[in-house]
């Protein structure tokens, strides 16, 4: 059963098409990768589903909901969290505040918020636990009142993907979760990605370079190339794709 | 009566029009929103009156002196104040321009006092006829004068080798720089052109708005209107903006009213940056903001 | 004791000198006080918007004014109280503010900055040239009331200073809460922000609609401090000028900053009195120094003085510790 269906999407900028009718079907509880070359449109399909993206023709549905007449704001009230490609955090806050910004949607009444009236007290100390939770889950405890811009990568990593919990997703994108990690960092946060989805029943979506991860976590992928689905199965099925092979080995001649 | 009406609203549209390309010349070069183009203009006024009545140079000289002091104001302001800061964000550029504006508020204060002070009329206002409508000579000099300078930029820009150079900067400073080309020289130079312009502006504009220390206040919010217009970005947007306020204003006093002669241009300026927040003609994408 | 119970202490032990303050002074630093503190409760409004939220606004004078010219006319004709002024003003204030926000909601940093500059100039022709605003005539208060009460000099500075309080334990409780999280997570990162979930242009428009509703307190109280204004001091850009030049002095972010930077900003026009071409050379000099020297305001440098006073003071009482356990030091 699909959740999230990307159907025939095109996005064209100025003379270029970035996306030229992607089609990817993504299974629920599935852990799902996007590959393919830079510039192939990977990013360019996130924003879309997230909604900082319009796109010309197609349709996204996200469990029978279709995306495409929501605001980017109201696109986590659907369950669809993500992480961004060059890390995204809220710098001049501490580790504790951006997983409790990650929680906005779970504020309840601003004005009780505000005027910190016992409702909204009651529901920030429940914020405030959960949020202790979630960072011990991702070993921050130490680093809470920590501001984010001080600590050190893989730190930042890990607080991106707490605060993208926060909001008790039922998707998970991730958009070059391990950009810049060495393969000790690698490994680690594969283990963490795989446990979310088995524990937290999420399903999750990797926009990815790195194939070891992709070989390590991902049950099936889309291949993308220039804006297009040019082939999709398993990893392993995909690393021996004609196709795909040309696709990449076709960039680096380019770049020899 | 229209006809007189427009024609000397495009006179004192013309003379924004300086600031509003001394404005957009600096932010698209610098990436800052100069707040003290007006001042520059203002200290220029003053010093051409003390020239033409303190020390009696004649109008000739007190031009060229008025010229090269607030060139070389502007130019110290660029080193000693933006040199510094040239790498932060653009919140702390416009703070300093801010700063600026109050320094050279208080050092005009202190040097010539605070009272308003008339500037002779350096051309006669006899009307001449043109198409069967009376028109100022001192407007027609303006404008002539105003034009004059945008012509001379626009050869400036395409002609020689500092003036493409800028243009390159505009384009992508970093691929510029990557060419060879002195980002810091250029950057001063602008500011110095900035300061040109705004000493030309500053002495036309005197014998119309009365020398003192606020005289350039709202001409500066005038100029950014203009300048808005092109997006912060397009001389020739700002030049049109420029010319437009000018009459607008002016056909706002004439048929509502004195009172919303003020008014007119601070509504526009609210009203185009809500509308078109890219101007009316600035339609390229800018670095940041 | 944690950071958080210091500023507590440090506040109450404030207030409470605040208060007691007039038996011990003579009674014309109560009304300079109370001048001052209007002031701060406008840059308490400012930074609100700015420093928290991060839209630059170079315009709030024209808030400040609003509330003033509500207070005036209303107790001009009506003979209303203080009570009435601090309901209506910022009701006026706060309402032209969320349309300003509405306004310009798509626009960014610069020209946000100069949108908002546009503004309060408008307010100003307006004020100068609308016959019912009497222009530089200006409009006299008769003498303020509060519930039926006249009061002068020192009752003033009492309300303004209950008023000041009240905005300072606003903007701290606002702040602290998840919608202040969300105003800081747009300067941050508008698009992070998106994805968390907050409604960037309801979030934008009541920051806009807060800040000039507090920022109008202040103009309210500043009408009756005066007992009269006119379009010679609102009619122009310069309060909006200041008062962003006291958040950025002061300390963007940062309560403490607003009072600072409010106190500074209303200060030195008045000790430098006569010489108000060095209040403004002075005020340009303080401005370009902080952004160069110290771009996090005064409140900042202090902030970091004080922690590294506290890490010493740990790092002393540690070494003593081990000085003590290793029979070294003064105890031999």
């Amino acid at each position: 059963m699909e959740s999230l269906s990307i159907w025939d999407v095109h996005v064209q900028f100025g003379g270029v098409k970035a996306l030229d009718g992607v089609n990817v079907g993504v299974p629920r509880g599935m852990i799902y990768g996007l590959i393919g070359p830079n510039g192939a449109g990977k990013t360019t399909l996130f924003n879309c589903v997230n909604r900082f993206q319009s796109y010309s023709a197609g349709t996204i549905h996200y469990r029978g909901r279709n995306l495409g007449s929501l605001a980017p704001h109201q696109v986590i009230g659907l369950g669809i969290a993500r992480t961004f490609q060059s890390i995204n955090l809220f710098r001049s806050r501490t580790t504790l505040d951006n997983i409790l910004i990650g929680m906005h949607t779970h504020l309840g009444n601003p004005i009780a918020a505000m005027l910190s009236l016992p409702g909204g007290r009651r529901r920030e100390a429940a914020m405030r636990a959960r949020a202790l939770r979630l960072a011990a889950m991702f070993g921050l405890e130490e680093v809470l009142e920590q501001q984010v811009v001080h600590l050190p990568f893989g730190y930042q990593k890990r607080v991106e993907l707490a605060r993208a919990l926060a909001a008790k997703p039922s998707l998970l994108l991730l958009d070059e979760p391990v950009a810049g990690c060495n393969e000790e960092e690698t490994s680690e946060l594969a283990e963490v990605i795989r446990r979310i989805n088995h524990e937290f029943q999420v399903t999750v979506v990797v926009v990815e370079h790195d194939m070891a991860l992709v070989a390590a976590i991902c049950e099936e992928v889309t291949v993308l190339h220039f804006g297009r689905t040019i082939a999709s199965g398993t990893p392993a099925a995909m690393l021996n794709h004609p196709a795909v092979v040309e696709a990449y080995l076709g960039e680096a001649n380019v770049g020899a | 009566m229209l006809a007189q009406q427009i024609v000397s609203g495009l006179a004192t549209g013309s003379l924004y029009a300086l600031t509003a390309i001394g404005i957009v010349l600096i932010f698209r070069n610098t990436r800052t929103i100069n707040l003290a183009q007006g001042d520059f203009s203002m200290i220029g006024a003053f010093v051409a009156l003390t020239a033409l009545e303190r020390f009696r140079m004649g109008i000739l000289g007190s031009i060229v002196v008025t010229i090269a002091v607030v060139t070389v104001l502007a130019i110290a302001v660029e080193r000693l104040i933006m040199r510094p800061i040239e790498q932060a964000d653009w919140l702390t550029l416009f703070t300093a321009t801010l700063g600026v504006f109050y320094i050279l508020h208080g050092i005009a204060g202190w040097l010539w006092g605070r009272d308003t002070k008339s500037f002779p009329a350096l051309f006669s206002s006899a009307p001449v006829v043109i198409a069967g409508t009376l028109i100022s000579r001192a407007h027609l000099i303006n404008m002539a004068i105003a034009g004059v300078v945008g012509i001379l930029l626009y050869l400036f820009f395409r002609l020689t080798k500092p003036g493409i150079a800028m243009r390159a900067i505009t384009e992508d400073p970093v691929a510029a720089q990557l060419m060879g080309i002195p980002v810091r020289s250029i950057v001063l130079l602008t500011w110095a052109v900035g300061g040109t312009l705004a000493a030309i502006g500053g002495i036309l504009l005197a014998p119309l708005v009365y020398v003192s220390t606020q005289m350039m206040d709202t001409v500066l919010v005038k100029g950014y209107t203009g300048a808005v217009f092109g997006g912060l970005y397009s001389l020739p947007g700002a030049v049109v903006g420029s010319l437009f306020i000018g009459v607008a204003e002016n056909l706002a006093g004439g048929y509502l009213g004195a009172q919303y002669k003020v008014t007119i241009a601070f509504v526009l300026i609210v009203l185009v940056l809500a509308l078109r927040p890219r101007g009316l003609f600035g339609g390229r994408a800018r670095r940041e903001i | 004791m944690s950071e958080r119970g210091w500023q507590l202490i440090f506040t109450v032990v404030a207030f409470v000198g605040l208060a007691l303050l007039p038996a011990v002074v003579p009674g014309f630093y109560a009304s300079l006080l109370g001048f001052t503190f209007t002031y701060v409760i406008a840059a308490v409004g400012v930074n609100l918007l700015t420093g928290y939220t991060g839209l630059v606004t170079v315009g709030h004078g024209g808030f400040f004014a609003i509330g003033a010219y509500a207070t005036a006319l209303l107790a001009k004709h009506w003979g209303t109280s203080v009570m009435v002024g601090l309901i209506v003003g910022p009701a006026v204030s706060g309402a032209i503010g969320f349309a300003l926000g509405i306004i310009c909601l798509r626009l960014g940093g610069a020209f946000l900055a100069i949108a908002t500059l546009g503004f309060a100039l408008t307010v100003g022709a307006v004020l100068n040239n609308w016959p019912m605003f009497e222009g530089r005539t200006g409009i006299q208060l008769g003498q303020n009331i509060l519930f039926g009460y006249p009061f002068k000099d020192l009752g003033f500075y009492y309300v303004s200073l209950v008023v000041m309080g009240l905005i300072m334990l606003a903007s701290w409780s606002i702040v602290r809460s998840g919608v202040g999280r969300a105003f800081i997570a747009i300067r941050d990162s508008e698009r992070a922000a998106e994805a968390m979930g907050i409604n960037l242009r309801l979030y934008k428009t009541v920051a806009f609609a807060i800040s000039a509703a507090m920022t109008g307190a202040g103009g309210v109280l500043f009408a009756h401090h005066n007992r009269y204004v006119s379009a010679e001091t609102f009619g122009n850009a310069w309060l909006s000028v200041d008062f962003l030049t006291a958040v950025v002095i002061g300390g963007q972010g940062s309560l403490l900053g607003s009072v600072i930077g409010g106190g500074f900003v209303a200060l030195v026009p008045y000790y430098l009195g006569e010489l108000q071409d060095f209040a403004y050379i002075l005020n340009g000099a303080a401005l370009i120094a902080t952004l160069v020297f110290a771009p996090e305001g005064a409140a900042g440098l202090l902030g970091r003085a004080l922690r590294s006073v506290r890490r010493t003071h740990r790092t002393v009482a540690a070494v003593e510790t081990v000085a003590v356990e290793r029979g070294t030091g003064w105890n031999r």
